[in-house]
């Protein structure tokens, strides 16, 4: 089965490195925390991360735009981490898949900024990860899952289950009154060996 | 259309008909009144969160719509595999032609995502309704296992689909085989004895 062609390697947005960048993104997260995004001003953010609003400007241009996609990108980097070494913690495919998606819902949860722009503002981060910027969020997973699925699966698989898991976790970003819940590993590995690991090939689930 | 429409329809229809004109922060409840020829208070009678409810309740009700189109699309395949493929490649591709839709996630982004986001969890509802419904039927059939937790493969699948539809990833779904495919190993796997 072959992946459609794409004209575009899936490339993140550029985070602006170093403690200054890092402290005004932290500072952004705890101002939307408390106030939302809406109410946080860049003289809120310069004033939390301790620096003047020039220098927020500088590593930012964008302004709160520009530090909300910088956000975005960082916690994307930040739950494929998570991911990760949650994956890469376990013996088994479906181990390894549960591990790494009940991780991810687990970080985004705890994401108070995150969390409270879901509820009060989802018009601000939906558009990051709906319709066609999900394209290069499912390819990046597609990618994970070759890099940490891959001691199971054949690559074009892994990349299939990568993308499954973003998919998955996305689903649930927002899910009101859904019988599975996400953050909970015995509900996830239920999911995982119930519905993902039936449809893939018998010699591919274990190692 | 030879049915008589509500009140409450023709007032959606001509909000729909105004947001389609000029984006949705635009739409006043003046502009909705005039297009629908009735009175403001009219359509306070219907909507009494005013202009807002309005604007949420009309995208809600092109989302039914866009969906309501799908099921009766799909009715006549033979089960719930067949179902599922064409209401993958049917529903992706009313999704990528509508051009209200794209329109408003270039011009008005967060305001079409915000309006979506509340539209979608209604929407979710029904199709979750509607796999259950399935699923007892594919069970009757013997196509799938009567101990199935159809409470959480209904609610999986559905967010499943809708993720789907939304964006198709690494999966062309305008590939009659690819779909099938798709649907085997991740909508029908988890379903079978």
């Amino acid at each position: 089965m072959a992946a459609p062609p794409t004209a575009v390697r899936p490339r993140p947005t550029s985070v602006p490195t170093g403690d200054t960048a890092g402290r005004i993104l932290a500072a952004t997260a705890t101002c939307v925390a408390a106030q939302g995004l809406r109410a946080t001003s860049v003289d809120d953010i310069a004033r939390e991360a301790g620096c003047a609003r020039a220098t927020v400007y500088r590593l930012f241009p964008a302004g709160r735009t520009g530090l909300l996609a910088a956000a975005v990108e960082l916690e994307i980097g930040a739950v494929l981490e998570a991911a990760a070494s949650a994956a890469d913690s376990q013996e088994d495919l479906a181990g390894a898949v549960a591990a790494a998606v009940q991780a991810s819902c687990a970080a985004l949860a705890s994401h108070a900024a995150l969390q409270r722009l879901l509820t009060e503002e989802p018009g601000v981060v939906l558009p990051h990860i709906s319709f066609d910027n999900l394209d290069p969020l499912l390819a990046r997973s597609g990618a994970w899952g070759v890099e940490h699925l891959g001691r199971f699966l054949e690559p074009d698989q892994a990349a299939a289950v990568g993308e499954w898991c973003a998919r998955v976790v996305l689903a649930h970003l927002r899910s009101p009154g859904s019988p599975t819940d996400t953050t909970d590993l015995v509900a996830v590995r239920r999911l995982v060996d119930r519905h993902l690991v039936p449809g893939l090939p018998v010699a591919g689930r274990t190692r | 259309m030879s049915t008589p429409t509500s009140t409450r329809e023709r007032v959606l229809s001509a909000a729909l008909g105004c947001i389609e004109a000029e984006g949705l922060a635009a739409t006043s409840l003046e502009d909705v009144a005039r297009a629908a020829e009735v009175s403001r208070a009219t359509i306070y009678r219907h909507f009494p969160g005013g202009r807002g409810q309005l604007v949420t309740q009309a995208v809600t009700w092109e989302v039914a719509r866009f969906f309501a189109r799908i099921e009766r699309d799909i009715a006549r395949e033979p089960d719930l595999g067949a179902r599922l493929s064409r209401a993958l490649t049917g529903g992706h591709r009313a999704l990528v032609e509508h051009g209200l839709l794209h329109r408003l996630l270039r011009t008005e982004p967060e305001a079409v995502m915000t309006e979506l986001s509340i539209a979608t969890d209604l929407v979710l509802e029904l199709i979750v309704e509607y796999l259950v419904g399935q699923i007892a039927i594919e069970q009757e059939a013997g196509r799938a296992d009567p101990d199935l937790d159809v409470a959480e493969a209904a609610d999986h699948l559905g967010r499943l689909y809708l993720s789907y539809l939304g964006a198709a990833g690494r999966w062309d779904l305008d590939d009659r085989a690819e779909v099938d495919h798709l649907v085997r190993t991740q909508f029908l796997a988890g379903l079978a004895a």
